[in-house]
């Protein structure tokens, strides 16, 4: 009887002790932070666009579009004050754990990241999958910008870099934090995704090179494919190649399997890096159809000048960054260390001028298998 | 119903092995390990699995000699009364200081990661008083429980690290492969305290069918931790870095953050991840509570360890709150961990002791 009685009250007392009540927020009264800007003021203070969620128009009730989001700039001297300052603008719980994407305003990048990156990593509740990007102006325009095809410009951008990135080869793959925390740590150089923002549009277009943090130059879109294929981070997608009128004139081939590896070479301590790359396409689209050479002879053709088209992208984007910037993001250090522990050890901290003197060996093959319905 | 006399099969004495390791070290082992054995991090969580296992044959073996009695009753056996209830009581506190740093190492966590406004003393006795009502139903319950467990525990991990292939490289977890022997050497005392809890089998072989509590099902009940450790070092280091896992305080759940499943179902996997999680630390918690109450009821010959359930509760959870901060609790799990150690290389040492003077007791004996 008397153990009874102890296990009804331990059982009373647990539901009195019921863990969740303290943290219960009803999932109306959160307010989701899908996208979150970081812009630096004259002041050298920061201006932190969040940009929220109004659930009411996610519910996809048909009748006239109604706005989904309403964006809140703070001025505030870092990321943790200025969300505590967000609590004065509405009676809701800001959430961040469905944000999507942080912006770096250009101005910003170009003064460093580095100030609010700690928050980005020491919060729990941002994922490091959320995406990160920087904007070709402020990050407020990217994020006031109203695309019609989406309810939210981060929504949009998310998507843009995480699924569209598998299929087109000129949006930089790298988005999200878990590629800048990773780097970070590793005292690595990195490269992010730049955005264009109109009033109703978005755009991806090339990427942000950073050094030590701070915004020096940027790749364009065919950069970003030269630099994917030293990363061996692209999979797919359209390649072209411009032709003599005769030859065709501009060919777009549909790699549907690309196969890079990049591995370092150390020899006499001289850094050379093996690029193979591997490539197998069909004819997508041909600029003159009325070619008169046989079709063996023209796909052998096709495909060299396609080779020497990747060749060139490629070797423009690695001295973009080499020669240039002296910007590693193309993560050869990593390979170095994954390759070489022990000469890493010993050289890893004078990757910068080590960098510099590396060489890119590559090797392209590309195999045109398909010509679709048509002879070429 | 369970009648109180059935003894254990040989499933539940796997699970119960398995359940009590596999506790809230799961989230922050791949950490532990890059952080203290570095470039040795992978061989010193397979080597640290094999030593575990080599001390968990010697129990076991150590165990069946005397059949019907726990390591705190043979320990007098062996030793004679004095040392034998000194060790006792050590092994003890042994398994009380162990209840309580996976009590707090839980309630820490899910406080950080989950529940950031609830007190953490509402965490820790929710835990406790869930893990004190299953203790009290005795090891039958408590087996039961492992067993169903047990594969939801396997699953979930399996699917966190399944899932998250996706962000592996090759290039990253290639420092781990070719690691040097002595830094392999170095991280493992921290990395064998991620095995807390295979002590276990000192004390539950009576409850546990003779012919069951054999060998393979303790090596099976080693390996199933073990080969989840090592798959999770490899995803870990392979999708963060070595130098990143250092620095990630949970490398598992960071993993089960980075696991995105296209549309809108399972956009946060983190979170039922972490809701399976709950169920590692709490059986890992009851099992511990239990075979506290259980030891300190045979050391005083006495038959009830309900009513030093609701004893050890209070001195558990004031263990659990002392320490002050993050590293005073990796003060003291260092320091459980190593008294873990020792307590290990004394069965191994009292078997060669059993061995050399060929003292066993028979069941009727």
């Amino acid at each position: 009887m008397v153990r009874k009685g102890i296990l009804t009250s331990l059982i009373a007392l647990s539901t009195i002790f019921a863990v969740g009540c303290w943290d219960r927020v009803e999932i109306e009264k959160n307010a989701f932070i899908l996208g979150l800007g970081i812009d630096l003021e004259e002041d050298n203070s920061l201006n932190i666009t969040y940009q929220v969620a109004l659930l009411d128009s996610f519910k996809g009730e048909k009748g006239e579009k109604s706005k989904s989001t309403q964006q809140i700039s703070i001025k505030s001297n870092s990321l943790s004050e200025s969300r505590d300052a967000l609590l004065k603008h509405f009676g809701d719980t800001p959430n961040l754990s469905h944000c999507k994407l942080i912006v770096f305003g250009e101005e910003y990048a170009r003064n460093g990241i580095k100030s609010s990156l700690d928050y980005l990593f020491r919060e729990p509740d941002i994922r490091r999958i959320t995406s990160v990007c920087v904007a070709k102006g402020r990050a407020k325009e990217v994020l006031d910008s109203e695309p019609q095809t989406a309810p939210s410009s981060a929504m949009v951008i998310d998507q843009i870099v995480t699924q569209n990135s598998a299929n087109n080869s000129g949006i930089f793959p790298f988005p999200d934090i878990g590629y800048l925390h990773r780097n970070f740590i590793r005292e690595s150089d990195v490269a992010l995704v730049g955005i264009n923002a109109g009033k109703d549009t978005v755009e991806v277009s090339g990427a942000g090179i950073f050094k030590d943090y701070k915004l020096v130059g940027w790749f364009s879109d065919s950069e970003v494919i030269g630099q994917r294929f030293i990363l061996g981070e692209v999979h797919k997608g359209l390649l072209t190649a411009d032709l003599s009128y005769e030859m065709g004139d501009r060919l777009t081939l549909n790699a549907y399997n690309i196969n890079v590896r990049t591995i370092p070479k150390i020899k006499d301590g001289k850094i050379k890096i093996e690029t193979k790359v591997f490539i197998e396409g069909d004819i997508n689209e041909v600029g003159n159809p009325t070619t008169k050479l046989d079709t063996k002879t023209l796909l052998e053709f096709w495909g060299k000048a396609v080779e020497n088209k990747i060749r060139d992208t490629v070797d423009a984007a690695y001295k973009k960054g080499r020669d240039t910037y002296g910007v590693d993001c193309f993560e050869i250090d990593e390979k170095i260390e994954g390759y070489y522990p022990k000469f890493w050890k010993e050289h890893g901290k004078e990757w910068n001028e080590l960098f510099k003197t590396a060489d890119l060996d590559l090797e392209i093959k590309v195999k045109i298998r398909r010509v679709g319905l048509i002879e070429p | 119903m369970v009648k109180k006399h059935d003894k254990l099969g040989g499933l539940q004495y796997i699970s119960l092995i398995s359940t009590t390791i596999l506790g809230v070290i799961v989230i922050s082992l791949p950490k532990i390990a890059a952080e203290s054995a570095q470039e040795g991090a992978l061989l010193s969580t397979f080597l640290a699995g094999v030593l575990v296992a080599i001390f968990a044959v010697s129990m076991n073996i150590l165990g069946r000699r005397f059949q019907k009695k726990t390591v705190i009753e043979y320990l007098v056996s062996l030793l004679g009364k004095p040392l034998g209830k000194f060790l006792g009581v050590i092994l003890i506190i042994y398994f009380m200081f162990s209840t309580s740093l996976v009590l707090r190492g839980f309630s820490d966590a899910l406080k950080g990661l989950l529940l950031h406004s609830t007190p953490l003393e509402v965490i820790m006795v929710s835990m406790l008083f869930t893990a004190v009502y299953l203790s009290l139903n005795g090891i039958n319950a408590i087996a039961k429980i492992s067993e169903l467990f047990l594969p939801i525990i396997i699953l979930s991990l399996i699917l966190v690290i399944g899932l998250s292939i996706n962000s592996f490289s090759y290039v990253r977890l290639r420092p781990v492969l070719f690691p040097p022997l002595w830094r392999t050497v170095k991280g493992m005392p921290n990395v064998i305290t991620a095995f807390l809890g295979y002590e276990i089998i000192l004390l539950i072989i009576p409850f546990v069918e003779r012919k069951k509590a054999d060998i393979p099902r303790t090596l099976i009940g080693i390996a199933i931790p073990t080969v989840l450790y090592i798959l999770l070092v490899i995803m870990a280091v392979g999708a963060f870095g070595l130098r990143p896992s250092q620095q990630i305080n949970y490398p598992t759940i960071a993993l089960a953050r980075i696991i995105n499943f296209p549309g809108a179902f399972a956009d946060r996997f983190d979170i039922f991840f972490v809701i399976l999680w709950i169920l590692a630390a709490f059986t890992s918690v009851a099992n511990l509570l239990y075979i506290s109450s259980l030891s300190t009821v045979r050391l005083f010959g006495l038959r009830n360890y309900q009513t030093f359930i609701y004893i050890l509760t209070p001195i558990v959870y004031m263990l659990a709150i002392l320490p002050q901060d993050l590293p005073e609790i990796r003060k003291v799990n260092t320091y459980v961990g190593y008294l873990g150690a020792g307590i290990s290389m004394l069965v191994v040492g009292l078997l060669i002791f059993a061995l050399v003077f060929g003292k066993k007791e028979h069941e009727n004996g």
